[in-house]
């Protein structure tokens, strides 16, 4: 994914290691990246699901507090 | 070991739907406060319309209709974030309570976010209080670098709410800040807030504003902890940002907050230049070299160890703190969405940057409203000459006007997911992920919510205000009234006096019935 791409150029920058096969410290982290993502992605569909963001956006209209 | 104290103030977002149609809130929330009133084991607010709790915390309700829930004072960052959860639980079963007075089907939402994306540019706190010995005057220096840079893991993550595309920001509600220092808080709000409130006895109170309603323990626990702890070595006169200081504090946060590489430097006085991550690791070195000393609390050496944590996992880059921190998770969860809905998350930076140069072009303010594309680039354009010059720029990089509209049609998607990400509840999406065991956010001793909403902590003057709201909230008779500083009972004449934040023994004093009135 996108998201663990940037995270190997990063590494890479830093130094790290770049190579997703040769770390298992990387492939822990890709793997429960993967799992944080699944879980965001399956979270997000529930979240939405028969929502209209419009008028979901309409009744959270606040007034300014503090 | 110095003891310190602080809390924390939630102001919640609460919206109400019938089916799809929103419904008017105000009335929702007045039902919810008359069922808190009804319901939980409470004193009167003496100075508002609001009630004390068992737990020692107040609930009440601020101004714009936000429900707060102010912690009672802590003692430490454990029990900090321990009574911010207490808080959202309390919420979460008032809402239960309130579907059982409701219409069928009516939704209520109850939000930890503090930007509104509508066009009305609205903001809500969630703030900080920390108790301190130093002179007001001496603590923006101190101070103020650390609130700007301990946004790289104490920002809520979200999108820039004044933009009119779509631009990820560490931190929305840092588009509000409008000075450095400022004794306002509702408008032309300050990095620094200069509210000395003490609301006790001997002491002064810092009032942070500028932060956010974070949902991870380990964000909320280095952020309460970090910023204790600074506190502490300024009182004890070692000027911890005396080396950090910020060229233009309000630039400076412009920058971190828009900072998604965490790489860019900032400028300091002088000539020398540190990134956020620098200017946290000053600090945290200071506080590392410090923590054992006599003015520091006994957990300094525990939260210096968390801080180091996320410092070297943001040094690694957004990704390593997904999961972790607030903000990194977000990203990466829209980064994910937006490639399931085929939209080139790098390309976003570039149409928000078109769509900037259109709205200033055509005079349109900066209100974060809808983009009116069609009528900007459709044939009766009122810049022909920039959109011209525009398709001709799209040509050449081989994009085309639809991308934009797409991302423009996906913006109250994003918007949505973002607020949603805070909800309290099944429909959080951070709860969901955190039910689902996604993440890795917890911090090991941030336990017992359930208890924390019926008692208070165990040290300082909460332990006794809870005390004495447990015993006598169901004596309707007393005419109990209860404030931060005393409890009262107009029907018996007595006075317990809390101004000692310290204070360990309930001393009651005689109190004539006819100073009521003067008492609060």
């Amino acid at each position: 994914m996108r998201f663990l791409q940037r995270f190997n150029t990063e590494q890479r920058q830093c130094g790290g290691d770049p190579d997703p096969g040769s770390g298992g410290l990387l492939q822990q982290i890709r793997a429960e990246g993967d799992r944080l993502l699944a879980a965001g992605d399956e979270a997000i569909q529930r979240a939405l699901a028969g929502s209209n963001s419009e008028a979901f956006l309409r009744a959270g209209r606040q007034q300014g507090g503090e | 070991m110095a003891e310190r104290l602080l809390g924390v103030e939630t102001e919640y977002a609460i919206s109400a739907m019938q089916g799809r149609e929103p419904v008017e809130r105000v009335p929702v929330i007045r039902r919810l406060m008359e069922l808190a009133h009804a319901t939980l084991p409470n004193v009167q607010d003496g100075s508002s319309s609001g009630l004390f709790l068992e737990n020692g915390a107040r609930l009440y309700l601020d101004c714009g209709m936000h429900v707060e829930f102010s912690t009672p004072e802590c003692a430490n960052p454990w029990d900090a974030v321990r009574y911010v959860e207490a808080g959202h639980q309390t919420m979460l079963r008032l809402l239960e309570r309130l579907a059982g007075h409701c219409a069928p089907g009516l939704e209520v939402n109850c939000f930890r976010v503090n930007v509104d994306y509508g066009d009305n540019g609205a903001t809500w706190g969630c703030h900080e209080s920390y108790m301190h010995r130093l002179s007001p005057s001496s603590m923006p220096q101190q101070l103020i670098p650390h609130l700007v840079t301990r946004v790289v893991y104490a920002g809520a993550g979200g999108f820039h709410p004044f933009s009119s595309g779509l631009e990820f920001t560490l931190s929305p509600r840092a588009a509000h800040m409008e000075r450095a220092i400022s004794s306002d808080s509702t408008n032309e709000r300050g990095i620094f807030h200069t509210k000395d409130e003490p609301l006790c006895a001997g002491y002064h109170r810092l009032h942070v504003l500028c932060g956010e309603s974070l949902c991870s323990q380990l964000a909320m626990f280095v952020k309460f902890g970090a910023t204790s702890l600074i506190v502490a070595m300024a009182e004890a006169g070692l000027a911890p940002g005396n080396a950090v200081q910020l060229d233009s504090p309000l630039d400076a946060l412009r920058t971190v907050a828009g900072d998604l590489t965490l790489k860019r430097p900032l400028d300091l006085k002088g000539s020398a230049r540190r990134t956020a991550i620098q200017i946290q690791r000053h600090y945290l070195e200071m506080a590392e070299a410090h923590r054992s000393d006599s003015f520091m609390p006994l957990w300094a050496p525990e939260v210096c160890k968390q801080w180091r944590r996320v410092l070297d996992l943001l040094d690694r880059g957004p990704a390593a703190a997904a999961g972790a921190l607030d903000w990194p998770t977000k990203l990466g969860l829209y980064m994910s969405h937006a490639e399931r809905r085929v939209l080139n998350w790098n390309h976003l930076r570039f149409w928000n940057a078109l769509l900037e140069r259109m709205r200033k072009a055509i005079g349109l303010t900066a209100d974060g409203g809808r983009f009116p594309l069609e009528q900007v680039i459709g044939p009766g354009t009122p810049i022909p000459d920039l959109v011209k010059r525009l398709s001709a720029l799209l040509s050449r990089r081989g994009l085309e006007w639809n991308e934009l509209r797409k991302m423009l049609a996906l913006r109250p998607e994003f918007f949505e997911i973002d607020m949603r990400f805070g909800q309290l509840g099944p429909r959080g999406l951070f709860s969901m992920m955190d039910e689902a065991g996604a993440l890795d956010h917890r911090v090991s001793g941030i336990d017992n919510i359930e208890h924390a909403m019926r008692n208070p902590p165990a040290t300082g003057r909460a332990r006794l205000r809870g005390a004495v709201v447990k015993r006598v909230a169901g004596d309707g008779h007393g005419g109990w009234c209860c404030t931060w500083q005393r409890i009262y009972s107009q029907r018996y004449g007595r006075l317990l006096d809390l101004s000692d934040p310290f204070a360990k023994e309930e001393l009651w004093q005689d109190a004539p019935v006819e100073e009521s009135a003067s008492v609060f």
